[in-house]
């Protein structure tokens, strides 16, 4: 069954470039999870250097190719209903890729290894090259300009049928009936865009300023004012690429539930105050940043539990009208975006639980945080991703795609709850190894044992993935033939 | 204990959603019309709305006064530590009274004293850096970051005498993994 959601032939095969190369990244990158692993393991030997480098490259590939990915599932999806650029989308694409690219060289070659979140002044500080500190930069800043495009671009084409307070859905906090409906996955695309199109801002004037300290050394900035942008960037990106997740659930599983999905007063309340919260709840990163005003502490943690309000009450029950007693028959794409958003809510619950601050005096840079956003990320979003590339390319190969959720699910669920053991078992997050002598022996012991087991069930999980690979990249020949016939 | 609970409640509430999906993946198989089963939802959803609602209220106001952070209210410290860290390795100033004069000799070996209620005054000298205090059990016991341009004050009191690791927690280059020390409580 092909696409038949009348998209046009370059949405469709804007759509599919960009979801392919997300494909080829992904499986690298989580390759370079695996050496990290392996590495912590003392399985295979890999210096520090190596490791800090490959380490900034999976987190920073990973943010950045997950939300590219949320951002063309979403562009597609609410190409439906309005009409963003698709020059544009191609400018982009290169974009992106000299961006991607420019990271490679200064992690891999340049050693550039400050982690994804190049806390200041970390990058100017220590042992990489200093061309490489410019080029990571100057690649970040290719992305951030891509990104920012995108969303402001999406806006427009939103704003431009829907009006400003229409793509908010506010028309439903008015009386009576509403001339024209909102339909859900556009308002939460909307909310998404602008959380993203303020905070990739902040992170567009954090990079400027690292520029400049980059072209001028003297330069020095406030740490924790640039700990603050930074945080306010990238934990709204990293949420808005779940919702863009979500986003594509409410549009996608009513065909295959047969029962409406649509906006309301509720549901509009909902993403509005989603939008509220998540700028609101990146304050949770600096709870142990004790000169950070406490009443921004207080604020974090409010946030960061009332978030629960909208996902459950309003996402999950809404999951639930949807497939409860629908007669839905369970193929692949529905039944992996299910068990997604299940991955979402189960990483929400360990997130929470991080932001109590009383907690996160014990949890704060453990093994926890890797444990609670690789959750969110791996068997929640990506789940949803693939669900929707394996509808979208038109995909039957219902028994292989079966075969490798259950794969994936088992080496997911195993690599994760090694981050959780360890975060329990107080183990630092991002030590390229354990010496001994050095921590206290329980630390050395569990971190490497952990480490083991989590590259095991890694392995497993690539081979789930490439059985998955193969479900679409067997389909890719009729689904290019049918896009070259189409309109 | 913290740690444990939390563990517990995750690990709990973990197995739940797993069963509930379970559940619904079960459930859906049967057929019923959506005018029957929306109303009935709704029905539990506002009663779950409530009970969420409460429920994040209670834990909000329960774990708010459990911060690390001093307020105006926080008792003096008998003891105060000083402490920098530098890539890559931990400085301690010598020990100091309640009021910042020096009761160990300068260059001495940092011994703290079990059972005083002390500070550690926190700083970084030029990138982040987090002081992760742990015991000989690998617990973490408590930690706060070092930011360069700021001191942070950590309340701490050592119930048992040993020796107590000091890991670096916040990322900090090449050999952030071999930033650690240890102190001698007596």
């Amino acid at each position: 069954m092909t696409d038949d959601a009348g998209q046009t032939k370059s949405v469709r095969l804007w759509t599919g470039t960009y979801s392919i190369t997300v494909l080829i990244v992904f499986v690298v990158l989580v390759l370079l999870g695996l050496v990290m692993r392996l590495g912590q393991s003392t399985a295979v030997e890999v210096s520090p250097n190596f490791f800090y480098a490959i380490m900034t490259l999976h987190g920073l590939g990973m943010a950045g190719v997950l939300y590219t990915a949320g951002y063309a599932m979403s562009w597609y999806t609410v190409s439906k209903y309005v009409r963003p650029s698709i020059g544009l989308m191609r400018f982009n694409f290169l974009l992106i890729l000299l961006g991607v690219v420019g990271l490679i060289v200064a992690t891999l070659i340049g050693r550039f290894g400050p982690g994804w979140y190049m806390l200041y002044p970390l990058p100017f500080m220590t042992t990489w090259p200093g061309w490489s500190i410019g080029l990571a930069v100057i690649s970040v800043m290719l992305l951030g300009v891509a990104w920012l495009l995108g969303q402001l671009d999406l806006l427009r084409a939103i704003a431009g049928r829907y009006g400003l307070g229409g793509m908010l859905g506010w028309q439903y906090f008015g009386k009576g009936e509403v001339s024209e409906d909102l339909p859900p996955s556009v308002l939460i695309v909307a909310i998404s865009m602008v959380a993203g199109a303020a905070t990739t801002i902040v992170g567009a004037v954090m990079l400027m300023l690292y520029l400049a300290q980059w072209l001028a050394p003297e330069l020095q900035f406030n740490a924790l004012l640039m700990k603050n942008a930074v945080f306010l960037f990238g934990h709204t990106l990293v949420n808005i690429t779940m919702y863009c997740g979500i986003a594509v659930v409410y549009e996608l599983l009513p065909s295959f539930t047969g029962r409406p999905w649509k906006s309301n007063a509720i549901v509009a309340l909902s993403w509005n105050c989603v939008l509220l919260l998540v700028l609101v709840a990146f304050f949770h990163h600096l709870y142990m940043d004790f000169a950070q005003p406490v009443a921004f502490q207080w604020f974090g943690q409010v946030a960061s539990y009332v978030s629960a309000i909208p996902a459950t009450v309003v996402t999950i029950f809404g999951v639930v009208a949807q497939i409860y007693r629908s007669g839905i028959r369970w193929s692949f794409a529905p039944l992996i975006m299910i068990l997604g958003l299940m991955g979402w809510i189960v990483g929400g619950l360990a997130a929470v639980i991080d932001s109590t601050i009383a907690v996160n005096v014990f949890f704060h840079n453990t093994m926890w945080v890797p444990a609670h956003f690789h959750t969110y990320f791996l068997v929640g979003f990506v789940f949803i991703l693939f669900g929707f590339i394996y509808h979208f390319v038109g995909s039957q190969a219902e028994k292989t795609a079966k075969l490798s959720l259950v794969t994936m699910m088992a080496g997911g669920y195993g690599f994760l709850l090694m981050f959780y053991l360890a975060g329990i078992e107080s183990v630092p997050r991002r030590f390229a190894s354990y010496v001994s002598g050095l921590l206290p022996s329980s630390v050395v012991e569990f971190g490497q044992i952990s480490a083991a087991v989590a590259a095991a069930c890694v392995t497993v999980f690539i081979v789930g993935l490439l059985m998955y690979y193969t479900t679409v990249f067997r389909s890719l020949g009729t689904w290019s033939a049918n896009l070259r016939a189409g309109d | 204990m913290t740690i444990w609970f939390a563990g517990v409640v995750t690990l709990l509430g973990a197995l739940s959603i797993f069963v509930i999906t379970g559940w619904l993946l079960y459930a859906a198989g049967a057929t019923e019309p959506a005018e029957s089963v929306i109303p009935r939802l709704y029905l539990y959803r506002g009663r779950y709305f409530v009970g969420l609602t409460a429920t994040i209220i209670a834990l909000l106001f329960a774990t708010f006064s459990v911060i690390p952070y001093q307020t105006r209210t926080s008792a003096e410290p008998e003891y105060i530590i000083p402490v920098t860290g530098r890539l890559w390795l931990w400085e301690f100033g010598p020990l100091q009274d309640g009021d910042g004069n020096p009761v160990q000799a300068e260059g001495s070996a940092l011994v703290v004293p079990v059972g005083a209620p002390l500070e550690f005054h926190v700083t970084a000298a030029d990138v982040n850096h987090s002081f992760g205090l742990y015991n000989v059990d690998g617990e973490l016991l408590t930690q706060t970051q070092a930011m360069p341009g700021y001191e942070n004050r950590l309340a701490y009191t050592f119930r048992e005498p040993g020796t107590y690791h000091v890991l670096c927690l916040e990322y900090c280059g090449l050999a952030h993994h071999v930033m650690a020390t240890t102190i001698t409580a007596e």
